[in-house]
């Protein structure tokens, strides 16, 4: 019972410090504003609608955009572990675009695909993309060649081979992937939003700082960190149930 | 059943090539079992990777005579831990059957049941490899090779990696097991004592490159009681005889790998 809440203790105590710093006037309120003001905030936001249509948006974007570059980073890092030609050609173009900060291409995508929904959906996309490539890869390159000598031996097919032993091999390199991407969705999100929104949690933070509206801000920041705690947590139940072999 | 002819494997290496095995010839029975004992780098487990179809040789042929056109030709045990982690213990037992497509709903559970009682883990059948003891996963990769009845069973040191004890109780399992399925086996083993215990011919080979030094036949009554067949003064000549001729061949390899002077 008391492991059930082990992951709320370090959140607790930080928000209990940092209380008690806001009461002492150990730090500046307007800036810092106390967590019981900023969740006091939140419950009174809870009822607006402006604060869910903010956050489904910002929930459906990083969605959308999740799905756009994981399936297709999937397949490519699946075709990469497992065809050498695919791999040589692909390598230097992923190894050359992967630490390109994808904010810094921000503008390109806003001309290219304009204010609307889309330039949200492809900057996550392409964030998302480039790591389950190359976790999904390395999942299959970390797979033991034993395990395709056994297919091998029983004469299977092609695709019998990918279907039993490429992809069940894959897939703890995939879920690596996936753990990292949901961040960084929620990373490049905010940041798209920031400057190419008028909705959406990432506008939300910017437009309330503008205004000087800090504990508005500070409401935003929380749910951010509580998608990326609730994005992790559900990311191990799925890890749990479809893989039950890993200890 | 099993005819080797003539075959050579060479491999490239920085200067030239590295012959490991040097013309071969070898028949092995549709109900025999060979076992081949030989110094390491003598190319036996080359020897085995090509009558599973995994490698090629660089000369001669190597072919199976199918007899039965319904049944697997061969399934391969090897030394490496080879059970597949994603797959729980029934699901491994099975995948040789599924993946031809010899898998039949009203008789194959039954050979899956069979196989894993036979080795004992059919208290584990729901379990995954990584809750399974090292011994566990091999007995589950013989099953494995067992379940689907092939022609041939092909064997790379398969006990290698095994404890003592567990060695002998699973030697005289698998000698249990073969009395009832009678497959052609070609067993690969650095264990001249394993090879006199399970084999009906044990095959010699020389330090690379590998040929065939002696082909002895072993004469002993099956079912085979290894324990008591270890005590006898049959075993001990045999097992002279062997270890006269193995002797020179791992002196050999040894002298080779010493550092050349000047």
């Amino acid at each position: 019972m008391l492991n059930r809440f082990k992951p709320l203790l370090s959140p607790l105590i930080l928000f209990l410090l940092w209380e008690l710093a806001a009461r002492l006037g150990w730090i500046e309120v307007k800036f810092f504003p106390a967590p019981s003001t900023i969740f006091a905030r939140l419950f009174e936001l809870l009822g607006t609608r402006q604060f869910w249509t903010d956050l489904g948006l910002s929930l459906q974007r990083a969605g959308i955009g999740m799905l756009m570059g994981g399936v297709p980073g999937v397949l490519v890092g699946l075709a990469m572990g497992l065809f050498k030609p695919v791999r040589d050609f692909l390598q230097p173009l992923v190894a050359g675009l992967y630490p390109l900060p994808k904010i810094a291409i921000l503008p390109l995508l806003l001309l290219i695909f304009g204010l609307g929904e889309m330039s949200k959906y492809v900057t996550v996309a392409i964030g998302v993309f480039f790591i389950m490539v190359i976790n999904t890869s390395a999942g299959v390159l970390n797979i033991r060649p034993i395990y395709f000598d056994v297919a091998r031996s029983l004469h299977a097919s092609r695709w019998q081979t990918y279907a039993t032993v490429a992809l069940p091999g894959a897939l703890p390199g995939i879920f690596t992937g996936i753990r990292l991407a949901t961040g960084v969705a929620l990373l490049l999100l905010v940041s798209a939003e920031f400057v190419g929104a008028n909705e959406g949690l990432g506008y939300r933070i910017w437009w309330s700082w503008t205004v000087f509206w800090v504990d508005v801000m500070y409401v935003g920041l929380l749910e951010i960190a509580f998608l990326g705690f609730v994005s992790a947590y559900l990311v191990d139940m799925l890890e749990r149930a479809l893989l039950p072999w890993r200890r | 059943m099993i005819e080797v002819r003539g075959v050579t494997r060479a491999f490239p290496v920085r200067n030239g090539e590295y012959v490991a095995l040097q013309d071969i010839d070898l028949d092995v029975g549709e109900q025999e079992f060979v076992c081949i004992v030989g110094p390491s780098g003598c190319g036996k487990s080359s020897l085995l990777r090509m009558l599973a179809g995994l490698d090629k040789p660089s000369a001669g042929t190597l072919s199976i005579r199918r007899s039965d056109p319904k049944r697997l030709l061969s399934t391969v045990v090897f030394q490496e831990e080879s059970v597949f982690p994603w797959l729980s213990v029934e699901s491994n037992a099975a995948y040789a059957l599924k993946m031809t497509g010899l898998w039949d709903k009203t008789t194959s559970p039954a050979r899956v049941d069979y196989f894993l009682d036979q080795t004992g883990l059919s208290a584990y059948r729901k379990f995954y490899p990584h809750q399974l003891s090292g011994g566990m996963k091999q007995r589950l990769s013989i099953a494995r090779a067992f379940v689907p009845q092939p022609q041939v069973l092909l064997m790379d040191e398969p006990f290698a990696a095994l404890d003592e004890q567990n060695k002998l109780l699973m030697q005289q399992e698998l000698e249990k097991l073969w009395e009832e399925s009678r497959n052609a086996v070609v067993f690969i083993t650095h264990s001249i004592d394993e090879a006199i215990l399970l084999g009906d011919r044990v095959v010699v080979m020389t330090s690379a490159p590998g040929r065939i030094k002696a082909d002895i036949r072993i004469p002993f009554e099956r079912p085979r009681s290894l324990t008591e067949l270890k005590a006898t003064p049959e075993f001990a000549h045999l097992y002279g005889e062997i270890w006269g001729l193995l002797r020179d061949e791992v002196l050999a390899a040894r002298a080779r790998s010493l550092p050349k002077a000047g």
